[in-house]
């Protein structure tokens, strides 16, 4: 068993170098890339609410709202995309006996967290050298909600590779509901901003839980609302998609392989 | 020893309709045997050796390898990516097997002869290149077996001469599963064959009376 763990831990890393190398190149600048992409969206929507006056959040600098919201939202996004189609893009390292689907899973959506831990605390780190201040509240705590976001981006990625092989147009679906997800989890727009009364009908949406924990978990004097801080919830989600993905993905294995 | 218990296997073909390449297949493949599957064109020898490689799965049934160490197709580039140079295809197929990577580089850059071309991405390989660097790392790692497809050349002549010498080298210790139209290959390295004719699998203890019954289907 432990002789197994240890091989498996082998074929992951040789899996995440391997990915490195096809994802960003030889060119030191491919790494730099996936940084700049929320930098520039954290600076659009700055210049946003310059343009058209205070949308911006209360009680933390909009800088600091931008990063925390648009970071892990895309480190979430990628994981979900990256697990999803972990298998159409290495299916040709099935030669090896070695590996199986679940690594490229493995290995693609812990390179999305090691990527993006890196370019939060890269912006975190960076907005405060530029001047803007915030005071950090529970950093452990902060971690863990980035965590369970990570594995809700996880299970989905894993439920939707085998609906996906059956159902090509899912691939379509996913893409337009992640843009849809952007706009209506409280990343970029305040929560603050919506009326009570509408509460209901975007309580389900387990992402927008994780982004108020993880504000309220990083910056001191921000608090959760009661309606969108259900840990448990998003963790159920997490581990019923999870499983179900593992047993579809069992299932459907012929699909998965030739699809 | 490889096992074959009860395996089925069809696909679609472009025109909608099914077709069975294997129907109930069970065998045992000893590990002390070099086996040679004859079958025409269409019959499903590269169906077999997907579910032998592991590239594909039994619709029904089961393949037990029992820690037989199986190469990839002989030949076949699969598991080269093309944006890796050919030292980076190395580092990563031997970080996999637990191989040390300075030594298998220095074997594969003697073996293939690829020069400078080691270090650039593969795509800019011609197919001969990309045989030999394929062909170069599967010398480099035991396998117990190999498996070799019917249209294996690894590049030019002075090559082949070359890969073959390694090659019956390796059979002191290996063995090899060879899948093929062409009855003189498997005259020359088995010791026992099977042909796949019709969605099942004959095996035969005699290879000569095996190429005669192939020859007369």
């Amino acid at each position: 068993m432990l002789e197994a763990i240890k091989k498996q831990r082998k074929v992951v890393r040789a899996l995440i170098l391997r990915e490195m190398k096809t994802r960003f190149g030889n060119r030191r600048l491919g790494y730099l890339w996936s940084l700049i992409e929320p930098v520039i969206h954290v600076m659009f929507f700055i210049l946003l609410w310059k343009i058209f006056g205070r949308l911006g959040p209360h009680r933390m600098p909009p800088e600091v709202f931008l990063i925390s919201g648009i970071v892990p939202f895309f480190m979430f996004r990628n994981t979900l995309s990256s697990v999803m189609n972990s298998i159409k893009s290495n299916r040709a390292l099935l030669v090896f006996p070695q590996i199986n689907m679940l690594d490229f899973s493995i290995a693609r959506a812990l390179l999305e967290l090691y990527t993006y831990t890196i370019i939060f605390i890269a912006m975190m780190v960076g907005a405060s050298l530029i001047g803007i201040e915030y005071e950090l509240n529970d950093i452990l705590g902060a971690m863990k909600i980035f965590l369970v976001m990570w594995l809700l981006g996880f299970g989905i990625g894993l439920f939707l590779l085998p609906v996906a092989a059956l159902f090509p147009v899912v691939d379509t679906i996913v893409a337009i509901l992640i843009r849809v997800m952007y706009l209506i989890s409280g990343v970029i727009f305040s929560i603050d901003r919506i009326p009570p009364k509408y509460y209901d009908y975007i309580s389900w949406n387990p992402v927008l839980h994780c982004i108020q924990l993880f504000r309220s978990e990083l910056l001191t004097g921000i608090n959760a609302k009661d309606e969108f801080s259900n840990l448990p919830y998003v963790l159920g989600v997490t581990g019923i998609l999870f499983l179900a993905g593992l047993v579809l993905q069992k299932r459907l294995n012929r699909f998965i392989l030739t699809s | 020893m490889i096992q074959l218990k009860h395996v089925y296997k069809g696909f679609m073909k472009q025109d909608q309709s099914w077709k069975q390449v294997l129907s109930d297949v069970s065998v045992d493949i000893p590990a002390d045997r070099n086996l040679g599957i004859l079958g025409r064109n269409g019959a499903g020898k590269s169906t077999l050796l997907r579910l032998i490689s592991g590239l594909d799965t039994p619709d029904k049934g089961e393949i037990i390898f029992n820690n037989t160490r199986i190469s990839w197709p002989l030949g076949s580039a699969a598991g080269v990516h093309g944006s890796l140079t050919g030292k980076e295809n190395i580092k990563f197929i031997c970080r996999i097997y637990d191989k040390s990577i300075v030594n298998t580089t220095a074997f594969v850059e003697e073996f293939a002869e690829l020069g400078d071309y080691l270090h650039m991405p593969v795509k800019s390989y011609s197919s001969g290149m990309k045989a030999r660097l394929a062909f170069g790392i599967c010398m480099a790692i035991d396998f117990d077996t190999y498996l070799v497809d019917e249209g294996f050349s690894p590049g030019d002549s002075k090559f082949k001469v070359k890969a073959a010498e390694y090659f019956e080298k390796k059979f002191v210790n290996a063995n090899m599963i060879v899948v093929s139209h062409n009855a003189s290959i498997i005259r020359k390295y088995c010791n026992f064959a099977g042909i796949l004719h019709e969605g099942s699998i004959k095996f035969y203890e005699d290879v000569d009376e095996a190429i005669k019954i192939y020859e007369n289907l």
